[in-house]
């Protein structure tokens, strides 16, 4: 009996130890047994019923990447991807996945469910890139862009274009932040495929899950310094006969707000310095810089009532506005403020000076 | 036949026999005479016939013919206490006490007598000492500092110590523990500096020790440690003599062992087995640096391929967009899942560790070349590892020899496997499992009743400043915390020094 005992402690451990070996194995995902998918693209076809193109780049020995891509026409269900297993040889694995695109006549019908489902999912993050392309996504999915993985290669198209500033900080955080934020509404980056490659031609504006305004790459510097702080890769004005390009552009807004009870006065105070990188004439003349900037000042005040106008007339608050007005605002009340907004009277008070104009007055 | 049994084999087995002091002296040292190095002469030319009993392969014949028979030889009318005041040798006494006079024997005694028909005779110690000399150290080699390492005499490695602490505190306790090996093993300790209580558990747990022989100190350690079962060693050991000296002046406890050319140092802490003794010998920024570099490659060691496995084998997310080619790419030829690659990989390097360590030098840097570059070279070209995991284990093995202590190593070396087996079972999540046994056992382990993790748990802020990183000397002015130490400051810290301007 008490050798019995001595031995009870050791077997209990090894039939622990058995048990944790034999049934404690979970699902593993070896990584060289799943097919990894970094781009999804939604094609509307009716109603109920869409199809799904997803890229999944296969990787060669000699460390190339060919793309591949699945598609599937199926009802709208929240387990296309599942379906499209059917397709693959292996399992496909969606936490890879960079960037979820849309084509046009989706976006204008709502994307909703599809974001619901990519958020859902707790192996993609918030930092997914969303897009709207005009024409079908299959397309641009299945053109191969170099020697680089699809997915990969429009994600970091949208995430360099973000970071110097082309375009506003735009990922499923933000498309969710503003699409839940109460005075605020989403945009995301629109693509097009010209020629074989994918060019960035603007922003499709969202009012709540639907698209419902496009806005144009001339407008985008005008929209991002509305936006808000902002650096801005160039841009160019004409002054005259000539031209002047400038670069690195940083601006910074104020907004003050008055009335808020009655009828809300917005003024945006806009800060914009840039530097001058060419200029078409032959000297740079200290009354082309000032030129210049009163260039600048016109287009951006010009362009940015038109667009808040726009805005006003559609009912789309993309620059978040009445976010704004709500942190300055007591009681502030969603209901009215939607009946306000068409009417309220945003000034734009622009501020441009020009820092720098190159080592050289001009070339003869 | 019962006599000669009696005196052989009572060499090797020592038990007391109550028959042996009846027997007449002249038969009492008959058995010794089937050994070949007993001798057992009569000096008849002497003015005075005397006998010398000795074991030759232990005595010291130099000092024998030197320093014992010159003396002998002049004697006229010799008394044994006259003898005994002659001889220039300090160890000496007249005894009749059999089990005394074969007990001396047998540790390089000469016994000298005047009749071979009586027990009683000078005992006069010749005992040969012969010990290979001092070299560098070999395990804990450092490049700059002293170049002194401990050998297997204990002579010569306490003169080594004493040399270093030339003060009347520095105490030392021999102690001979062993029934056949009757091994020799010196506490060492600073009388006011060490905690008494530390040198009382020492002592007492040596002096309980019920083996039949001590080899090595690592023999010692094995048998006083606080967790036999623990894979981390409780006791630093090391072959410096300049570290027993920093030590025993912090107030830790020593001991050393006859025949062992280490040391062991009690209390320690698990931090201690991360810093050289090279760390006291350059700056203390560039001390800083190292220790933290040693820090992190064990971490990684320990970490580095079950994180591969577990991230192959179920977290793909974690691995960045453009490290995924490399990684698809070197795991796709591989026909076996991330852990048996591991596991062959790891087992590998441990082959080649032991191969190396077991053959002589000059065939060992063969081994290690060989296995590095051929055995890696051709396994990743015949598909059966990934060249990113290979680089990860030979990075981990690399890692894992910065520990300063062997035994430290040999810890880690072990450690990896239940991490690499948890890691497959539930990935990262079994890693952190792995994680918390591997620190609860931490926690839970003593070295002499010390906490092993101090000054992490308990946290001890003053003796931060000597562990993961080491502040300069100045601030250095108080024993570290954990030892408990009597006097518990070292010297006066400069800022506490009175000012020695001349404008006072």
């Amino acid at each position: 009996m008490k050798k019995w005992i001595k031995w009870m402690k050791p077997i209990t451990l090894v039939v622990i130890a058995i048990c944790i070996i034999i049934f404690g194995n979970v699902r593993k995902n070896v990584l060289d047994e799943i097919q990894l998918v970094t781009a999804v693209g939604y094609d509307y076809i009716d109603e109920q019923t869409a199809t799904m193109t997803a890229v999944t780049p296969v990787f060669r020995s000699d460390a190339s990447i060919e793309n591949k891509t699945l598609s599937i026409t199926a009802n709208l269900g929240k387990e296309a991807l599942i379906a499209l297993n059917r397709e693959s040889s292996a399992n496909l694995a969606n936490a890879k996945l960079e960037v979820a695109l849309f084509n046009k006549e989706m976006a204008k019908r709502g994307i909703l469910h599809m974001i619901d489902t990519l958020h859902r999912d707790p192996n993609i993050g918030t930092s997914l890139s969303l897009a709207v392309t005009e024409g079908v996504t299959k397309e641009i999915l299945n053109q191969s862009f170099g020697t680089r993985d699809t997915g990969h290669y429009i994600a970091s198209l949208l995430e360099h274009n973000t970071q110097n500033g082309s375009i506003p900080n735009n990922s499923l955080h933000y498309f969710l932040s503003a699409y839940y934020t109460k005075g605020k509404d989403p945009f995301l980056p629109l693509l097009k495929l010209t020629d074989r490659e994918i060019t960035l031609t603007g922003l499709a504006l969202f009012k709540k899950d639907r698209m419902v305004f496009e806005l144009d790459r001339s407008h985008l510097f005008t929209f991002n310094t509305l936006y808000g702080k902002n650096r801005f890769p160039g841009m160019k004005v004409q002054i005259g006969d000539k031209f002047v390009a400038m670069r690195v552009i940083t601006s910074n807004r104020r907004i003050s707000i008055r009335n808020t009870q009655t009828t809300p006065e917005i003024t945006i105070y806009l800060n914009i310095r840039a530097s001058i990188s060419e200029f078409s004439g032959k000297h740079l003349k200290p009354q082309h810089v000032s030129q210049t900037e009163h260039a600048l000042k016109k287009q951006v005040s010009q362009q940015g009532h038109q667009l808040i106008r726009k805005f006003q007339q559609l009912g789309i608050d993309p620059l978040g506005l009445g976010d704004h007005v709500r942190s300055h605002t007591r009681n502030w009340d969603f209901k009215t403020w939607q009946k306000q907004y068409p009417r309220v009277k945003v000034r734009i008070v622009p501020r441009v000076n020009i820092v720098e104009i190159g080592v050289v007055d001009g070339l003869d | 036949m019962i006599i000669r049994r009696e005196g052989v084999t009572g060499i090797r087995r020592p038990r007391k026999n109550k028959q042996e002091t009846a027997e007449p002296p002249s038969t009492w040292a008959e058995p010794f005479w089937e050994r070949g190095d007993f001798t057992h002469t009569h000096h008849a030319n002497a003015t005075h016939p005397y006998w010398i009993t000795h074991i030759t392969s232990l005595v010291d014949t130099e000092v024998l013919h030197r320093d014992i028979l010159p003396y002998l030889n002049k004697l006229s009318f010799p008394t044994l206490q006259e003898v005994e005041s002659v001889l220039p040798i300090e160890e000496k006494e007249i005894t009749d006490d059999p089990e005394k006079i074969k007990d001396l024997l047998l540790r390089g005694y000469v016994w000298i007598r005047f009749s071979d028909r009586v027990l009683e005779g000078v005992l006069a110690r010749a005992e040969l000492d012969k010990s290979r000399a001092v070299s560098i150290p070999q395990e804990e080699f450092s490049v700059v500092g002293p170049k002194e390492s401990f050998v297997e005499s204990l002579t010569t490695n306490l003169n080594m110590v004493r040399k270093r602490l030339p003060i009347k505190e520095l105490q030392l306790q021999e102690l001979t523990v062993g029934t056949y090996s009757k091994t020799k093993v010196a506490v060492l300790y600073i009388d006011g500096v060490a905690n008494e209580e530390n040198v009382n558990t020492v002592l007492q747990r040596i002096k309980a020790i019920k083996f039949y022989q001590i080899l090595d100190s690592s023999y010692i350690s094995q048998l006083i440690t606080d967790n036999s079962n623990s894979i981390f060693p409780q006791m630093l050991d090391t072959e410096r003599p300049e570290r027993v000296a920093a030590v025993l002046a912090e107030g830790s406890i020593v001991i050393m062992v006859d025949g062992s050319p280490h040391a062991l140092i009690a209390p320690t802490t698990l931090v201690e087995f991360f810093s050289a003794f090279e760390d006291y010998f350059i700056n203390w920024q560039m001390a800083s640096f190292f220790r933290i570099v040693r820090l992190f490659s064990v971490l990684f060691s320990i970490l580095i391929t079950p994180i591969y496995v577990a991230v192959v084998t179920y977290h793909y997310a974690l691995i960045p967009t453009d490290l995924m080619v490399t990684l698809v790419t070197s795991r796709s030829i591989v026909p076996f899942p991330p852990i048996l690659e591991a596991m062959i990989l790891e087992l590998t390097i441990e082959l080649l560790r032991e191969a190396g360590a077991r053959l002589p030098t000059k065939v060992g840097q063969t081994i290690g070349i060989v296995g590095g570059i051929v055995i890696g070279t051709a396994s990743v070209q015949a598909g059966l590892t990934s060249n990113v995991l290979l680089i990860f284990v030979a990075l981990a093995a690399l890692a894992s020899f910065t520990t300063p202590v062997y035994r430290m190593g040999n810890a880690i070396r072990l450690l990896r496997f239940p991490f690499l087996l948890f890691a497959q079972l539930w990935g990262l999540i079994g890693v952190a499992i792995a994680f918390i046994f591997v620190m609860g056992h931490l926690l839970r382990l003593t070295s002499l009743g010390r906490p092993y993790l101090e000054p992490i748990y308990p946290l001890r802020l003053k003796d931060l400043r000597d562990s993961f990183i080491r502040l300069p000397f100045n601030t250095q002015s108080h024993c570290p915390a954990y030892l408990q130490t009597q006097d518990k400051q070292r010297f006066t810290p400069p800022w506490r020094q009175k000012p020695r301007d001349i404008d006072e």
